[in-house]
C-alpha cells in the first residue's frame, strides 16, 4: 500500500466515524423534549460534509487498492462472505448516506426559525435521523468485519 | 430555499435510493450492465456514485417543477415518511439480494 492509499484509508475511517457520531447526535438532539433545531441542523450539515469527504477518500482507496489487493485475499480465505455479502452491502448502502444526510440537513435548516416544529414533521425527522445513524453504525461495523477478514499470507 | 425546493429535495431522495438499489441489482444480474459501468466510468462503483448524484439532480429539478395542491408541510411529511420506508426496504432488499447472490 502506498502512502496516499494509507492516508486515504485513515481519512475515510476518521471522517466516516465523525459523520456517524454527528448523525447520532442529530438523532439524540431531535429526541429531546424541546429539541434545538438549529443545533441539529448544524450537526447535520457537518455530518453531510464529512460523509462527502469520506466518500471521496474511501472511494479512492476502494478503487486503487481494495479491488486489486484486498478483495482477492478475502475471497480466497475462510471468510469469503466478508466480501461477497459485507463489502457489497457496505459499498452500496454507503451511497444512500449522502442523500439521507442532505435531506436531513436541508429540512432541519428550513425548520430552524419556526417557533414550533409540526409534530408529524418532527416524528418523521426523528425516524430519518435514526435510520441514518443506524446505517452509519452498521457500515462502520462492516468495515471492522472486512478488516478482520483480510489475512494476507505471511512472507 | 423555499418550500417547493424542500419538497423536491425530499421526494427526489425518496426515488433516488430505490433507483440506486435497482441499478445495483441489475448490474449484478446482467454482466454487460456492470461492464458498461466499468468501461464508461473507469470502475462500476464510481459509475454508481456518479449516477446517484445525476439521478438525484435530475429528479430534484423534475420535482421542483411539479406543484401540488397539498399543504406545503403535508407534502414534506409524506415525503419523509416515504423516504424512511423506502430506505429501510432498500437496505433489506440489498441484504437479501447479496445473501442470495453469495449462496446461489
Amino acid at each position: 500500500m502506498n502512502t496516499l492509499q494509507l492516508l486515504a484509508l485513515i481519512a475515510h475511517d476518521f471522517l466516516g466515524l465523525g459523520a456517524v457520531i454527528l448523525s447520532y447526535a442529530v438523532w439524540m438532539i431531535l429526541m429531546k423534549q424541546q429539541p434545538n433545531i438549529l443545533r441539529a441542523a448544524k450537526a447535520a450539515w457537518w455530518a453531510f460534509a464529512l460523509t462527502i469527504t469520506s466518500w471521496i477518500t474511501g472511494g479512492y482507496y476502494y478503487v486503487t487498492r481494495y479491488g486489486s489487493a484486498v478483495k482477492p485475499v478475502i475471497k480466497s480465505g475462510k471468510y469469503a462472505w466478508a466480501h461477497t455479502i459485507i463489502t457489497e452491502l457496505k459499498e452500496h448502502i454507503f451511497l444512500f448516506l449522502p442523500v439521507l444526510m442532505l435531506v436531513l440537513a436541508i429540512v432541519l435548516w428550513m425548520q430552524r426559525e419556526q417557533k414550533k416544529t409540526d409534530a408529524g414533521m418532527l416524528r418523521a425527522l426523528i425516524v430519518l435521523a435514526g435510520v441514518t445513524a443506524l446505517l452509519g453504525i452498521a457500515i462502520t461495523l462492516f468495515g471492522v468485519v472486512i478488516s478482520g477478514a483480510y489475512r494476507p499470507a505471511k512472507v | 430555499m423555499n418550500h417547493t425546493n424542500v419538497k423536491a429535495v425530499i421526494w427526489s431522495a425518496a426515488l433516488t435510493i430505490p433507483a440506486v438499489t435497482l441499478l445495483t441489482i441489475i448490474a449484478e444480474l446482467v454482466p454487460p450492465v456492470k461492464d458498461w459501468l466499468g468501461v464508461t466510468f473507469t470502475q462500476h462503483w464510481i459509475g454508481k456514485s456518479i449516477i446517484t448524484v445525476v439521478v438525484y439532480g435530475v429528479l430534484f429539478f423534475a420535482f421542483r417543477a411539479v406543484h401540488t395542491k397539498k399543504k406545503k408541510d403535508d407534502a414534506a411529511v409524506t415525503g419523509l415518511r416515504v423516504l424512511n420506508i423506502l430506505t429501510i426496504a432498500c437496505v433489506l432488499t440489498l441484504f437479501a439480494f447479496f445473501w442470495w447472490h453469495a449462496h446461489r
